[in-house]
């Protein structure tokens, strides 16, 4: 497997099987991940793939020495996202909240239901350390922020699901 | 440590980061820190089964093509048609008309852009505004300007060079020589900015600069184009009427009996003495005085619009110039064929022609140093 420089140098000179490579790897869970922050299934699908056909038209903003590839389409996707949310406004916050068939029935879970409830950033942080397992400096590139801060904020963003799963009413004593 | 700090440490532990000893010892030893570490660990287990149980998409090889090309690029969606009402498409071709329309008329009246570029300078001492023209396009051109202008605050010479243009935007290399003297006749130096040091300013039309005088405080710079050169540079906004106890002239013509003895391009103006004077130079003819006021060795000559007529050494003269040059319907003319500019201005030669509009006084009884 091509290491990240040469996928990217490959990219960048128009190889459609490196980037059919690049999306194969990582589409699913660029999704996977835009679900979580989006709350919806067809959003999260049309935001990965903006996302990705804007990296195929113009391939930029990717260095190697800053960070993994892996953490410049995350942070992409994010970005890409977070330009979504802006876009749709609150007509999309407002779906978000009366779809509980969609996303939410997907993480029918005692923390799921806890996860649903925090702030997009905290909810961004979690998922892509615990879920996607990306290192404190890949965290550092996809939301732009000083390793030392993304510590920080994980602390916080756990702490918070922890208050909130605390909050539930099943949860049994010896968990916490 | 206390748990509320030791926090922190619990998270980077989760996530195999290495925590400094005494958050580790604490961490070991306290109940609460410990609980905490497994409820974080517990919650990263339970998201994680959560996603694994997630669908993820099914993605095939070439399938990002298909994601590709629904993304189509501008050019693309230029290329596929639509429909839209009949109505909808008159009204369409009404208003490109319009627009053309007003579009021609306004690049009509404006004609911005010219290859003529007119520097505006304020002085802060006294508010006046002394002006300098560049040509930076054409056959004609015209890149460099030396100024003067006095007062009772002083002297200022400036030496303004056009050095490049980026858009509309334009580098003048300005130099300027600030004395605090008056100086009788008014005229600058240029020698004294040999040492000077130039300074490079960008002039946008429309907007405002300044430059720093010292020992004389702030110059306002603004500029603006024009697509020819002005008649009349100083006033390029004004009308042809002179205004009271002004003289000015512009590309004098003078012709005795039919023959024409000079043709000069230029102008000059003089506003507030009055007793404004004109004089001429040009070699092998001497030097010509005519002023609003009468003066010894005088003849009277008439003034008609742009028209001065007078007789001298029995002859008939006739200077014509591009405007109307005083209020005034006389004026007094003498003419000396034996003045050698050499001898009354430093750095002249004789074989130039010139001409200025000043203060008779001035004229009369100064020795000018040098001409710029």
């Amino acid at each position: 497997m091509p290491d990240d420089r040469e996928l990217w140098e490959r990219i960048c000179r128009g190889d459609a099987f490196a980037f059919d490579a690049l999306y194969r790897m990582h589409a699913p869970k660029v999704e996977l991940f835009l679900r979580q922050i989006l709350r919806s299934r067809q959003a999260a699908e049309d935001v990965m793939q903006e996302t990705f056909a804007q990296i195929w038209r113009s391939p930029n903003g990717f260095e190697p020495s800053r960070g993994t590839l892996r953490a410049y389409l995350f942070g992409a996707a994010r970005k890409r996202a977070a330009e979504f949310w802006r876009k749709q406004g609150a007509v999309s916050n407002r779906e978000a909240e009366n779809e509980p068939a969609d996303c939410k029935a997907e993480i029918a879970s005692l923390v799921g239901d806890a996860f649903a409830r925090l702030p997009e950033e905290q909810r961004t942080l979690i998922w892509l350390r615990e879920v996607e397992g990306q290192s404190y400096a890949e965290l550092a590139v996809i939301l732009e922020i000083p390793v030392g801060t993304v510590r920080s904020r994980l602390f916080t963003a756990r702490e918070a699901l922890r208050i909130v799963w605390h909050a539930a009413p099943n949860v049994r004593k010896e968990d916490a | 440590m206390k748990c509320e700090d030791a926090g922190e440490f619990v998270s980077a532990l989760c996530d195999g980061e290495r925590i400094p000893r005494e958050a580790a010892e604490h961490i070991g030893e306290c109940e609460v820190c410990r609980s905490r570490l497994n409820a974080y660990s517990a919650m990263g287990t339970e998201l994680r089964r959560v996603a694994s149980s997630e669908e993820q998409t099914e993605v095939n090889a070439g399938s990002w093509e298909k994601v590709a090309r629904t993304q189509l690029t501008w050019w693309q969606r230029g290329s596929t048609t639509m429909r839209i009402p009949r109505f909808a498409f008159a009204s369409m071709l009404g208003i490109i008309l319009l627009l053309s329309c007003g579009l021609v008329l306004v690049r009509a009246r404006t004609a911005v852009g010219g290859p003529v570029f007119v520097l505006s300078y304020k002085i802060p001492a006294d508010g006046r505004v002394g002006r300098c023209m560049m040509v930076i396009g054409g056959k004609r051109k015209i890149n460099s300007c030396s100024e003067g202008m006095g007062g009772p605050w002083g002297f200022l010479t400036m030496k303004i060079r056009y050095l490049g243009k980026e858009a509309e935007r334009i580098a003048l290399g300005v130099k300027t020589s600030y004395e605090p003297q008056q100086r009788p006749l008014g005229m600058s130096n240029i020698d004294t900015l040999q040492d000077v040091p130039e300074q490079t300013v960008w002039i946008e039309p429309g907007s405002k600069q300044k430059i720093s005088v010292p020992g004389l405080g702030e110059i306002e710079l603004t500029g603006e184009y024009l697509d020819r050169i002005p008649t009349l540079l100083f006033r390029p906004s004004e009308t042809l009427d002179p205004q009271k106890d002004e003289f000015r002239i512009a590309s004098p013509v003078l012709i005795r009996g039919k023959e024409v003895v000079f043709n000069l391009d230029g102008s000059s103006i003089d506003s507030g003495d009055p007793d404004a004077a004109l004089m001429i130079y040009f070699p092998g003819e001497g030097r010509y005085l005519i002023s609003t006021v009468p003066f010894q060795g005088a003849v009277e000559g008439k003034v008609d619009v742009g028209q001065i007529k007078f007789t001298v050494e029995g002859q008939d003269y006739l200077l014509l110039t591009a405007m109307p040059t005083t209020r005034s319907e006389h004026v007094w003319v003498t003419h000396d064929p034996q003045y050698k500019l050499s001898e009354h201005m430093q750095g002249a030669h004789d074989d130039q022609s010139m001409f200025m509009v000043r203060s008779l006084r001035k004229l009369l009884q100064q020795q000018i140093r040098h001409i710029m």
